[in-house]
């Protein structure tokens, strides 16, 4: 099953594979070395993973092998995120994630490849591995909950076809 | 034919609205449970759990079992499959997110390069 987006390059193409896991990929106009330092630099990801709807009150990572990271959402319904790095080579990151409150069923494991696009940028793949297919499948009923609203015009355009 | 008149739409869609509901959704995500496990961890009455149940049973996410004296709630694995277009949300945000980390990793190559000119 793949959610394919509609319109503009570059975009973030979502696959679920397995019986429990997601899959985002992106390409990157920058190399591996740049991207995956984005992801472990608290002053490049609280401005990414952050939003202006949800900004990102604290981040701390110690971006090591066996290392731990924390961050913290503010705004109306704020909420947490904390886990534990597996694995940080040049390609790859590895690491463990829960949410407070949780919804995502418990841990997920999130297995990031930072791979050569063969033209300078990066091709991003993030497995997102749910404790289960229950899980997985409540984590797609709270994104509708979130995104209601898109919701209701994927079903009028459906609905209209 | 109109949205608001597909069936059981609207009602799951109202029922998914409330943060408890969400969260009792993924307390039964992990397994059926009872309304005293379901009420544990929550700061709320259980007639006031009982009520959001009810509200899950009615949207048709999730079924009451009958096991003698016991009425233990579990997720109704269709229902829930049916919902699959949540991810379409899941990847809009993560579009957004990555749409943002464009940004970063130019301001960071900028920064890269002005450190090496200097």
């Amino acid at each position: 099953m793949i959610i394919d987006p509609v319109s503009k390059e570059p975009h973030t193409l979502l696959v679920a594979e397995g019986r429990s896991s997601l899959t985002f990929t992106r390409r990157f106009a920058h190399p591996p070395a740049r991207v995956l330092r984005a992801h472990l630099e608290p002053a490049a990801v609280r401005r990414w993973i952050g939003s202006d709807s949800h900004p990102m009150q604290d981040c701390r990572i110690d971006g090591r092998p066996g290392g731990s990271f924390r961050y913290v959402w503010s705004g109306e319904n704020g909420f947490a995120a904390s886990g534990e790095f597996e694995e940080i080579t040049d390609r790859r990151i590895v690491h463990v994630e829960r949410f407070d409150p949780d919804w995502t069923g418990g841990d997920a494991r999130v297995i990031t490849d930072f791979d050569p696009d063969g033209a300078g940028g990066t091709l991003l793949r993030m497995q997102v591995i749910y404790a289960s297919a229950e899980a997985r499948a409540s984590v797609g009923a709270s994104g509708m909950a979130e995104g209601m609203e898109g919701a209701f015009d994927r079903l009028e355009a459906l609905l209209a076809a | 034919m109109r949205v608001d008149q597909l069936p059981g739409l609207d009602a799951a869609l109202a029922a998914l609205a409330d943060p408890t509901r969400r969260a009792l959704l993924a307390r039964l995500s992990r397994g059926e449970a009872t309304v005293q496990d379901l009420a544990r961890p929550f700061a709320i009455s259980q007639p006031a759990i009982s009520h959001h149940l009810k509200v899950l049973e009615e949207a048709g996410l999730i079924e009451t079992r009958v096991q003698g004296s016991a009425r233990p709630r579990r997720l109704r694995p269709a229902a829930i499959a049916a919902l699959w277009d949540g991810l379409g949300a899941l990847r809009r945000d993560m579009e957004a997110r990555h749409s943002r980390l464009d940004a970063v990793l130019d301001e960071m190559k900028a920064e890269e390069e002005f450190r090496d000119d200097h």
